[in-house]
């Protein structure tokens, strides 16, 4: 029996992707930004090792207006590690046993010093939570000030 | 034909191989001071480190797109041989010609056919399941973004370590039984 335009159109609807908020995840970027330099500010207080420049950057996504995300880079001598947003929408992987499964993230972010990278993922939309995947070794642990400045020193060195 | 397995190896060397040249320039090859033998080769005495450092950085930036492309490639001619194993073997077991006619047709659509349709027979036959047949999906988004040239926008971000997981999984379900 072939369906009605109704069930067509609300079996459709019923698989479409999640309607993802473009104002919240600029939100919650700003927060983790705000955060990391509220770190490095505590790490260095008097700023004369470390430097921090704000930028901005502007990404396309499929569904989504152009939007600019804050971006930061942290110079410490002739050293510096980027933090760049990639996308709102994105996919990772969780190493769960015995699988390796897939997961749809909320947004994800690169630290980067040029040629060695980490990704935060943020787990979803609801809270801002972050965690960290380590690609090549197949981890994945949350995202907090230890484990970040744990990352910066690999990154800098 | 390239194994799924062949790529990643290949793109694992690649990449070590670009990360420790954009090291090296970015960190070493200015120090390593004008009377170095190494400067004594032609082939690197011009060579500033920006000039290496760019080079190198330049190839890995496109690396994880082509490292996906490659995958996909050979994770789609991976399933698109089964499948038509799978058909083969029906075939020679069949008895009657009209079975056999049809099964035919279908072994030619699986040459050129929708590659879509094939992910959705492995699904039908509960090898793969539905968060990895929804992700195939994604991922073939993002497959044929790359394949026609990035000229729209971005679907989704995915890195090829992902990809590469996404795809062994896929795999290891079809293929097996």
């Amino acid at each position: 029996m072939s369906t009605t335009f109704k069930e067509f159109i609300e079996k459709k609807a019923s698989v479409q992707p999640l309607k993802l908020d473009v104002h919240k995840w600029k939100q919650s970027l700003n927060h983790l930004v705000d955060q990391i330099k509220y770190w490095l500010k505590e790490s260095d207080p008097s700023g004369k090792h470390l430097k921090v420049i704000d930028g901005t950057r502007t990404i396309s996504e499929e569904g989504l207006d152009d939007y600019d995300a804050p971006t930061l880079r942290i110079i410490l001598g002739r050293d510096q590690v980027d933090f760049i947003p990639e996308a709102l929408q994105s996919l990772y992987y969780l190493p769960k046993e015995p699988g390796i499964h897939m997961l749809r993230s909320a947004g994800v972010v690169k630290l980067t010093n040029g040629y060695d990278q980490i990704y935060l993922y943020r787990q979803d939309e609801t809270n801002d939570n972050w965690i960290i995947v380590d690609h090549a070794k197949y981890q994945v642990t949350n995202f907090d000030r230890d484990k970040f400045e744990t990352k910066l020193k690999e990154l800098f060195s | 034909m390239n194994t799924i397995n062949d790529v990643w190896h290949w793109y694992q060397e690649s990449q070590k191989c670009l990360k420790a040249t954009s090291r090296l320039a970015a960190k070493h090859w200015s120090n390593l001071g004008a009377d170095h033998f190494i400067f004594k080769d032609n082939r690197f005495k011009e060579l500033a480190d920006i000039d290496l450092w760019f080079s190198a950085e330049l190839a890995l930036q496109e690396m994880e797109d082509q490292a996906i492309l490659m995958l996909f490639a050979s994770f789609e001619a991976q399933c698109r041989h089964r499948l038509q194993n799978e058909l083969s073997q029906a075939c020679s077991e069949s008895a009657t010609t009209p079975a056999i006619s049809v099964m035919a047709a279908t072994l030619d659509l699986l040459e050129e056919g929708s590659f879509r349709q094939i992910t959705q027979h492995f699904f039908d036959s509960g090898k793969i399941s539905s968060p990895v047949h929804e992700q195939l999906g994604s991922l073939r988004s993002y497959r044929n973004w790359l394949a026609h040239g990035k000229t729209k926008r971005k679907p989704c971000f995915i890195t090829a370590h992902s990809a590469y997981a996404l795809l062994t999984t896929a795999l290891a379900g079809i293929t097996s039984g």
